[in-house]
This record gives C-alpha cells, sequence and structure tokens, in this order.
C-alpha cells in the first residue's frame, strides 16, 4: 500500500479521545443523514453509524494497517483503507484525515492549506477536500466539508477524552 | 401456521388501540450490552397507518405520515424529505397497524410471557428482514415497550412513558408536516 510520509505525531493520534453526533451526506445524488459514534485511540477507531433514529447499525473499525465494516445480516467487509471500504458503499469519506479535521487540524501526513474565512472560524483545503468550520470553541461542533459535488455536514455533540483506550 | 395463534391474539390487542400517545425513551445497546444511544422524544399513532414520532433529544428527528405521504424532518440540518408512505420504514411502532393475516405471513409470533405483561415475540419469516426479533409487551391493553434485536447482536428498546390510548379526538394535523416558524 502506499507509503506516508513520516507523520509527526499530533495529541489527536496519541490522545484517547471519543466524539458522537450527526452527519448528513450529500453524494452522487443521493441524502442521507447519519448518527455516529467514534471511539479513537492513536491509530485505532471505532466508528458505529446508524440511521436517523439510531437503529439500522453499522459499525468501521480499523487500523492503519486494515478496516473493517461490519452491518446487520450481512458478510463483514474488509479493505486496506476506509477510503476503499466507504467507496464500495458508493460513500465518499476521508476517514483517515477526518479524525484530524474534526478536531480542527489538518491531516499532518499530507499538504495542506488554511485559509482565513469571513465568520472568523478557519477552514483548510487538503486532499481536494474543503473543511469548513461552523461553530465551535475549544473544540469544533460544526464541520462542513466539499469535494466536488459532494458534501458532509458534521454536528458534533458529545467530545470525550480518556485517560485509557476505550476500545475494547 | 406455526404460532399463528398468537398472531390472532397478538393482532386482538393492536386492533383494540385505535389510537396512542406517549413519551418514549430509546435505548440501543451493544451485543455486550453497553449503552451505544440513548435518545428521547414523542409519538401519537392512530390505526391503521397515521404517525407522528419525534425524536427530541440528544438529536432531533421527525417522522411524520397521514398513511399517504411521508415526512421526514431533520430540524438540525433543516432538511426536509417528502416521499410516498410505504409501510416498511424505520419505525417498528408501525407493527400496530398489523392486522392478523400480516402478522402470520410476515412473522412467527408466540405469547411469550402472560401474568401481569403479555409478552409477544415476533420472528420475521424473511430472512434478510433487518431485525431477527422483535418483542412486544403489553400491561392490559396498553403497549408498555418493543425490543428489537438486529443483526449485529444490538437491541433498541423503546420505552413508552405515559402511554394514553383510544383518545376520542385527535387533531387531523398531528399527521401532516408543518414548517413552524
Amino acid at each position: 500500500c502506499s507509503t506516508t510520509p513520516d507523520s509527526q505525531p499530533t495529541d489527536t493520534d496519541s490522545a484517547h479521545w471519543s466524539v458522537s453526533g450527526k452527519v448528513g451526506i450529500w453524494a452522487n445524488g443521493e441524502r442521507e443523514t447519519a448518527n455516529f459514534d467514534w471511539q479513537n485511540c492513536a491509530q485505532r477507531y471505532r466508528i458505529r453509524l446508524s440511521g436517523p433514529l439510531g437503529m439500522g447499525a453499522a459499525i468501521i473499525e480499523g487500523n492503519d494497517q486494515e478496516v473493517s465494516l461490519q452491518r446487520g445480516g450481512e458478510a463483514t467487509v474488509y479493505a486496506d483503507t476506509p477510503e476503499e471500504l466507504l467507496a464500495a458503499l458508493g460513500w465518499i469519506m476521508p476517514v483517515s484525515a477526518l479524525r484530524y479535521w474534526l478536531h480542527g487540524d489538518p491531516d499532518p501526513r499530507a499538504p495542506s492549506r488554511q485559509l482565513t474565512s469571513s465568520n472568523n472560524y478557519p477552514s483548510l483545503e487538503q486532499h481536494g477536500w474543503l473543511v469548513e468550520y461552523a461553530a465551535g470553541d475549544l473544540l469544533p461542533t460544526k464541520v462542513n466539508m466539499t469535494h466536488h459535488s459532494a458534501r458532509l455536514k458534521w454536528l458534533l455533540r458529545d467530545w470525550q477524552t480518556f485517560e485509557t483506550c476505550p476500545l475494547s | 401456521q406455526a404460532g399463528s395463534g398468537g398472531a390472532e391474539q397478538l393482532a386482538g390487542y393492536l386492533q383494540s388501540v385505535q389510537n396512542l400517545k406517549a413519551g418514549f425513551t430509546q435505548t440501543v445497546r451493544d451485543d455486550r450490552g453497553e449503552i451505544l444511544e440513548e435518545s428521547r422524544g414523542s409519538m401519537t399513532f392512530k390505526r391503521p397507518d397515521k404517525l407522528r414520532w419525534e425524536v427530541a433529544e440528544p438529536y432531533r428527528y421527525q417522522v411524520i405520515t397521514d398513511g399517504e405521504t411521508l415526512w421526514r424532518y431533520d430540524p438540525d440540518f433543516e432538511e426536509l424529505v417528502t416521499e410516498p408512505f410505504d409501510r416498511v420504514s424505520q419505525t417498528p411502532i408501525m407493527i400496530l397497524a398489523a392486522s392478523a393475516e400480516e402478522l402470520t405471513a410476515d412473522y412467527e409470533v408466540r405469547l411469550v410471557a402472560g401474568t401481569e405483561v403479555q409478552r409477544f415475540s415476533l420472528k420475521p419469516r424473511q430472512a434478510n428482514a433487518d431485525f431477527s426479533e422483535l418483542e412486544l409487551n403489553f400491561k392490559g391493553e396498553v403497549l408498555q415497550s418493543m425490543l428489537l434485536r438486529d443483526k449485529l447482536g444490538q437491541t433498541t428498546l423503546i420505552e413508552l412513558t405515559d402511554p394514553r390510548i383510544n383518545a376520542p379526538t385527535l387533531p387531523a394535523e398531528l399527521f401532516v408536516f408543518r414548517q413552524n416558524s
């Protein structure tokens, strides 16, 4: 798989954190809303996505080598990268970079451009995405991301950090 | 057919509910019983297929149908999806509208417990149904809770708070989406 430039670990990498909320997805003419719960320990992550009413869960679990997707009643799907996995579902979600973007940071492993925007919240361009922060103080609570015609709207409700990794 | 006795009995309970109004708390647990999601809201159902299902916390979402049109409104994203109503939607409460024939055709229904609380277990006959079992718990004629088990081993428990059945009148506009303010 592709070699990534050596990344300087940021606190996003080392800390154990979780965030839950809602994501609106506009991609190839489809419109979806999902509730999500994201748990992260360094390179390991577990993302639970459920329908707008909290049911019909899918679980994405992974680390830097492999990622898997579990959905009720279907065989688990594996892939090398989360992007490959989600592309199979027709979803466009830059998962690897997301864990930095949701924190308000660029992905340290790739070049990025940071822009100032009118609503005095920063925004950045990276991996072909425009990431605009629309609300939040220490950590973002609203983030809009666009990539060509795809759009992701994140509402981040419950940021938590942990001493020990919450992932069993 | 196996379990058709249970279906008739359950249909009897369901038919006695002309309408139902209640608050609800929803708790989703993973296969180890750990809480994944807790939400609260309120609902009103009118037989056969009018429903208002509003999630209030921690996120907001509304599913409203008058039996012809289905509205799904996301106040957080100010987004409304309107489509023709078909009963197969993400709200298990719509089981309240099922007839004895539908219950028998679609589920294996068994009355599991019967003293203070009557518990019915419904197992879909179709393999590709998105849940493996639905439990309905009645106290007297009033539905108290529903438990849905999905194929990831996760359970969704919907407990009704202060359920009231068969109110003499219900305003029709309850079952039509209206953009307030």
